[in-house]
C-alpha cells in the first residue's frame, strides 16, 4: 500500500477505528509523537471543468481538517472532510507510524484494508439499489 | 446631515432573543436528524453558503429556525473565519458515482436513464400517514455489482458534430487567463469572465435563480433548453499530496449537474454555424431546480445583445446572491429615524411653501 493509497483510506475510514489505533501509538512509551501542525479546520476551494465549454471554475469551498505529526525522522500527514480534529490528528499519527516502521504497522495496514473492503461493499450495495431505478422503455405499437 | 447616535434597548433586545427561544416549543432536534430528514434543505444551504459542510449546514438550519437564507448567511459568516488551505485539483463529473441521471432529449442513452432518488414521477398529495420511514423489507443489499461510469450525452453530441466547437471558447468576456476567477477573492467586473459567472451562479440563491430562469422560459428572453443530461452524484475532492505530489482523493462531494441544449427561439442567435450550444449548471448537493436554472442563465447571459433581465449579466449576477439580497432588504427594519426625518422636513417645507403661495393671493 503506497502513501497515496494510505492517505485516501485514512481520509475515508471510520474515525473511531482510526482514533483507537492512534491512541495505542500515543500510549506506547517507546514512540515519541511530535505534533508539527495541530489539527486545523480550513477550506479547499473545489474546482471543476465545465463539460459544456471546458472552462475551469470554482464551485465553492469544502470544509476539511488537516494535521501533521513527526515520529522519529518521519513526517505523517492527514486530511479529512468536515470538522474532525481527532480524526485528522489520528490519521497523521497513523501515517507517520507506518512510515517510521512502528510495530503496529501490520495491524494498521489490516485495518485500512478492511475499511477499503467495507467502503467498496457499501458502494456496491448502494449501486445495486440505484440500479433498480433504471428505466426500461417499452415502445408502444 | 450626520448620523445621530442613539442608545438604549439592550434589555429589550435581550428579551426579544429569549422570546425566539420560547417559541421553540417542540423538543430539541438533533443536527443528525436535520441532516437525515431535511437533506434537501441542507444541500441548499451548503450551495448558497458556498461551503460544503453538511454538519454545519444542518446546525445553521436549526439555529435559524428553518430560514434557509439566514442559515446560508451563518455559513457564509463562518467560512470567512476559516483559513483557505488551497485549491483542489480539477474534478470532472465523468468520474461521478451516479445516483441519478436522466435525459429529456434522448430516450436511449448509453448506460440508460437512472431515476435514482426522486419523486418526480409520483403524485403530489399531502400524506397524512407516517411515511418516509426507511423500508427495511426492500429486496437488495445482498446483490453486488460493479459500479459503472457513465458517458456524457454531451460528449456523444459533440462527437456527432452537433455541438458548438469549444476550442473556440467563450473569449468574448475577456477571460484570457488560465487561472479561473475567484469571486471570493476579487470582486466581479463586467463583462464577467465565464469562470466568474459560473462561480457566482453556483452560490446563487435557488429561488432568485429559479425566478430569473423562469422569466426567460416565459418569454422575457429566448432560451428554452432541452436537457441533454442531468445527473446527481458524488465526485471526489482531489488535492496534491504534500509529500508525494500526486493527485489524491480526500472524500466525496454530492453535486447536481445539468447540461441544457440551447435550442430555443434564440438558438440561432447564440450559435453562428447552426450547431447547438450548451448551457451549463453545477451546484453543491441535490438541487435540481437550481442546476437547471443555472444552465438556463448560463445560456441567457451569452446572448450578444441583452434585451431582458435574464440576458443581462449584471442584472442576473448582482441579484441572485441570497445573502446580499437579504442583507439589503432586511436592513430596512433597522432605525432610519434621521434619514426619514430629513424627508419629512423636506415634504413639510414644500407643503408650507404651497400654503404660503395660496395665502399670498
Amino acid at each position: 500500500m503506497n502513501r497515496d493509497k494510505r492517505f485516501e483510506l485514512i481520509a475515508r475510514a471510520n474515525s473511531e477505528r482510526i482514533c483507537g489505533i492512534a491512541e495505542r501509538i500515543l500510549d506506547d512509551a517507546a514512540t515519541a509523537v511530535e505534533v508539527v501542525k495541530k489539527p486545523v479546520c480550513g477550506m479547499i476551494m473545489m474546482r471543476f471543468r465545465d463539460t459544456a465549454e471546458k472552462c475551469v471554475f470554482n464551485i465553492g469551498e469544502v470544509l476539511v481538517t488537516e494535521a501533521e505529526v513527526r515520529i522519529g525522522s518521519e513526517l505523517g500527514y492527514a486530511m479529512v472532510m468536515g470538522r474532525d480534529p481527532e480524526a485528522a490528528l489520528a490519521g497523521a499519527i497513523i501515517d507517520a507510524a507506518v512510515e517510521s516502521g512502528h510495530p503496529l504497522t501490520p495491524e494498521i495496514i489490516d485495518l485500512l484494508r478492511s475499511e477499503e473492503e467495507r467502503l467498496k461493499e457499501e458502494l456496491q450495495k448502494r449501486w445495486a439499489e440505484i440500479a433498480t431505478t433504471k428505466v426500461d422503455f417499452e415502445v408502444m405499437a | 446631515m450626520g448620523y445621530v447616535l442613539v442608545k438604549g434597548g439592550s434589555e429589550a433586545i435581550k428579551n426579544a432573543k429569549a422570546l425566539v427561544g420560547s417559541l421553540r416549543s417542540a423538543p430539541h432536534i438533533k443536527v443528525s436528524q436535520i441532516r437525515g430528514r431535511l437533506r434537501l434543505s441542507v444541500d441548499q444551504v451548503m450551495g448558497e453558503g458556498g461551503l460544503y459542510a453538511p454538519e454545519l449546514a444542518a446546525l445553521a438550519i436549526r439555529q435559524s429556525d428553518g430560514d434557509l437564507v439566514a442559515a446560508s448567511f451563518l455559513i457564509r459568516a463562518y467560512r470567512s473565519t476559516l483559513p483557505r488551505i488551497g485549491y483542489s485539483e480539477t474534478s470532472d463529473t465523468r468520474e461521478m458515482f451516479v445516483l441519478r441521471r436522466i435525459s429529456s432529449a434522448f430516450k436511449e442513452i448509453p448506460g440508460g436513464q437512472i431515476l435514482g432518488p426522486s419523486i418526480d414521477y409520483t403524485e403530489r398529495l399531502l400524506d397524512f400517514g407516517e411515511r418516509g420511514a426507511v423500508d427495511d423489507d426492500q429486496e437488495s443489499g445482498t446483490e453486488k455489482s460493479d459500479i459503472p461510469k457513465f458517458k456524457k450525452v454531451s460528449d456523444l453530441l459533440r462527437a456527432s458534430g452537433l455541438l458548438e466547437d469549444v476550442s473556440a471558447d467563450d473569449e468574448t468576456s475577456g477571460d484570457a487567463r488560465d487561472e479561473p476567477c475567484d469571486i471570493t477573492r476579487e470582486s466581479i467586473r463586467f463583462p464577467a469572465p465565464r469562470s466568474a459567472r459560473l462561480q457566482t451562479l453556483a452560490r446563487g440563491e435557488t429561488g432568485a435563480m429559479l425566478a430569473l430562469a423562469y422569466s426567460s422560459l416565459r418569454g422575457y428572453g429566448s432560451v428554452h433548453p432541452t436537457i441533454a443530461e442531468m445527473r446527481v452524484g458524488y465526485v471526489s475532492l482531489r488535492i496534491k499530496h504534500p509529500y508525494t505530489g500526486n493527485d489524491v482523493s480526500v472524500g466525496d462531494v454530492l453535486v447536481t449537474e445539468c447540461e441544457g441544449i440551447l435550442s430555443g427561439v434564440g438558438a440561432t442567435e447564440i450559435t453562428a454555424d447552426n450547431r447547438f450550444s450548451l448551457g451549463y449548471g453545477l451546484v453543491f448537493g441535490q438541487n435540481e431546480k437550481k442546476a437547471i436554472s443555472m444552465s438556463i442563465l448560463d445560456g441567457t447571459m451569452r446572448v450578444s445583445e441583452p434585451k431582458t433581465p435574464a440576458e443581462d449579466q449584471e442584472f442576473v449576477l448582482y441579484h441572485i446572491d441570497g445573502i446580499d439580497a437579504m442583507g439589503f432588504v432586511e436592513h430596512l427594519k433597522l432605525p432610519h429615524y434621521v434619514t426619514f426625518q430629513s424627508s419629512l422636513d423636506r415634504i413639510r417645507a414644500v407643503k408650507s411653501e404651497e400654503v404660503g403661495e395660496v395665502s399670498d393671493d
